[in-house]
């Protein structure tokens, strides 16, 4: 095995593209249902947990939601006339899942829009205050304009795919995460 | 690309550190999960019917548990360890151990939690051997190797009392409790007859044995075992476990010599290279070339060693101290470490202040140096740094501090832990991570310590 020499003094690279993220297994060349979500799920899930985590603010939640879109995803399989859609099935059910959730704690709190719980200092001291910022302002933008600012900017996605998540057109994707970025400018007092 | 959308991808980066690759928890579509998957509706934060009582009550029946095992720890009702440990921060193991034997009179190992640094046990060199001194960690977070010094004489004396059994082999896992009683341990003394010890060793010759201490996730006090491993009389300057704990590498130090031995836990056979250096009469005793980290690629097969000293032999004269960076094919024939060894950093760029070098399980070459983060004095385009292959040096973190000496990294060398603070009144122990240093708070050994001495603490 070679070795690769790695040091600490250059500033950091680009964003990485996750191996999981990366790999899209196919669920048709699984044998059965167990076998595809769980290998969709081994490929997945680490994304849609982060899209959970965005929209929630709370990681145990964002993998509870993530578990329940799968275990859907599982339980409808039979039902699924293609298998290739699983994908964009299970994102809608994350972002299905994460507005139960803040729909809950709302009505829990009293509240409109319900603080997620406070982070652990783990996830503080990971994230950073410049970050955390930025997060708490996506949480105060309308469900919509974060979700289509979140599936855009941690995702990754194009408008087709975002489309197919959010349940919408293109051409209000495009004019959703253009309001989402003029309202987040707002927030954070940044003139674009 | 205008300001926000840069912030925005920031922020998704910050957010991949924090949930990083393969940090999902298992699906669970088996048992009881699958029967919740057909039927059942996850319930998340919103807690109405039932829920609302039997939370509340829940939680108060959880707080109850919590404080009796805290009460029972403190009073001793439980032995140590069972309370157990959470992860520590961003994927570190959560047990660490740490030894005192340079810094503290005693030299017991200690059992810690990597997340608040409580110690969860404290196990004693089982008689004759008077500390330890050095711990290497396998993988799996709750497999240690330690390794105890003890005076040669006393250990003779032992092996002559009438009714021990002197040269019965130790099984591996014939495993001794950690209040192990001096008769216990004598009556497993690995085989090497008193005789021998009487002709090999004067009386104040120091012998090192090693133990494997295993820490269950089960509520049980972590087990101290001798492993079959020969008696070693010569300094021993580092060791390090195998990820797997299969095999362990010893690094010995003689003037004019290094030694690797590569021990087998399972048979016990060992393997030797031994590489002449040069001999420094004029300068202080442990100022010889000395081999301080080991560490071993995912299989097995790669050790990765630095070895540090005078980077050459100028008697009377002062001259830098050096580190160089080989590694060693272990399944490759050969005995000479030298002739066997590929040298992947080598001597002249990091001089004076030379920290260390640990190889990950994937590969990289992770090098700590006090000055200014690591490799400071490399430049990108030096690429050739073995005859065999170019290595290519290149950076990971935006970390501008020193990285006095790495003390373990993750599979891939994206979370590390180091000792960071050189020069200041403030050094510590951290976690690092491309997101900064998350400070490990109550490690109970000194800073000094873990910079000066290698193997002074393990995860």
């Amino acid at each position: 095995m070679g070795v690769d020499i790695v040091g600490l003094a250059r500033p950091p690279g680009l964003l990485e593209i996750s191996p999981d993220l990366a790999r899209v297994p196919d669920p048709r060349d699984f044998a059965d249902a167990d076998q595809a979500v769980t290998a969709l799920y081994q490929a997945h899930a680490v994304g849609l947990i982060r899209l959970a985590f965005v929209m929630l603010g709370d990681r145990p939640t964002a993998e509870d939601v993530v578990q329940e879109a799968f275990c859907g995803l599982y339980r409808r399989w039979s039902h699924l006339t293609d298998p290739a859609k699983s994908l964009p099935y299970v994102r809608s059910a994350v972002l299905n899942g994460c507005r139960s959730v803040i729909r809950q704690r709302a009505r829990r709190d009293g509240r409109v829009a319900a603080e997620p719980p406070a982070a652990s200092a783990e996830t503080d001291a990971l994230i950073g205050e410049e970050h955390r910022a930025v997060l708490a302002a996506l949480r105060l933008l309308p469900p919509r304009q974060r979700e289509a600012l979140v599936l855009r900017f941690f995702l990754d996605l194009d408008e087709p795919e975002i489309a197919r998540s959010m349940g919408i057109s293109r051409g209000t994707v495009k004019s959703t995460v253009s309001r989402g970025i003029a309202a987040l400018g707002q927030i954070l007092g940044e003139d674009r | 690309m205008n300001t926000l959308e840069d912030r925005l991808r920031a922020t998704a980066q910050a957010v991949v550190d924090v949930i990083p690759a393969g940090s999902a928890p298992p699906l669970h579509l088996a048992g009881p999960q699958r029967r919740r998957c057909r039927g059942g509706r996850l319930r998340l934060s919103g807690r109405r019917g039932w829920a609302d009582w039997i939370a509340p009550i829940g939680a108060a029946a959880a707080v109850v548990a919590v404080t009796a095992v805290s009460l029972a720890a403190t009073h001793g009702w439980l032995r140590p360890g069972e309370a157990g440990a959470a992860a520590g921060p961003a994927g570190t193991p959560a047990y660490y151990v740490s030894v005192a034997s340079s810094w503290h009179a005693g030299g017991d190992a200690a059992v810690k939690s990597t997340a608040t640094g409580r110690t969860l046990a404290r196990v004693s060199a089982p008689r004759p051997f008077s500390s330890f001194t050095l711990v290497t960690a396998a993988a799996d977070d709750g497999t240690f190797v330690l390794a105890a010094q003890g005076a040669a004489a006393e250990l003779r004396d032992m092996q002559r009392s009438p009714g021990l059994v002197r040269t019965q082999p130790i099984a591996l896992n014939a495993l001794a409790a950690a209040s192990t009683t001096s008769a216990t341990w004598a009556t497993n003394l690995p085989g090497m007859a008193a005789d021998d010890l009487q002709q090999q060793m004067t009386s104040r010759t120091t012998v090192t044995q090693f133990f494997m201490l295993r820490i269950d996730s089960a509520p049980s006090a972590p087990r101290l075992s001798a492993l079959p491993v020969p008696l070693e009389s010569q300094p021993v300057t580092g060791a390090a476990l195998s990820p797997d704990g299969r095999k362990l590498a010893v690094a010995l130090a003689s003037p004019g010599q290094l030694t690797i031995q590569v021990i087998t836990l399972a048979t016990g056979s060992v393997r030797t290279w031994r590489g002449e250096t040069w001999k420094t009469p004029s300068l202080q005793p442990d100022s010889h070339p000395s081999i301080n980290t080991l560490s071993w690629t995912a299989d097995d097969r790669m050790l990765a060693f630095d070895w540090q000293g005078p980077s050459t032999e100028k008697p009377g004269q002062h001259v830098p101290l050096d580190l160089s960076v080989s590694e060693l094919s272990t399944n490759a024939p050969g005995s000479n470490l030298a002739a066997d060894s590929i040298p992947v950093f080598p001597a002249g760029y990091l001089i004076h202040y030379p920290g260390n070098a640990i190889v990950a399980p994937d590969g990289k070459l992770i090098i700590g140096s006090p000055l200014s983060g690591l490799v400071p004095n490399v430049r990108p385009t030096d690429t050739q740094y073995s005859t065999h292959s170019p290595y290519t040096v290149r950076s990971l973190w935006n970390f501008t501090g020193s990285a006095d000496r790495v003390l373990w990294t993750n599979a891939t060398g994206s979370v590390l832990i180091i000792a960071t603070g050189f020069g200041s009144r403030d050094g510590m122990v951290g976690v690092l991570t491309r997101r900064g240093l998350i400070p490990l708070r109550s490690l109970g050994v000194p800073y000094s310590a873990l910079v000066a001495n290698s193997g002074e603490i393990a995860w």
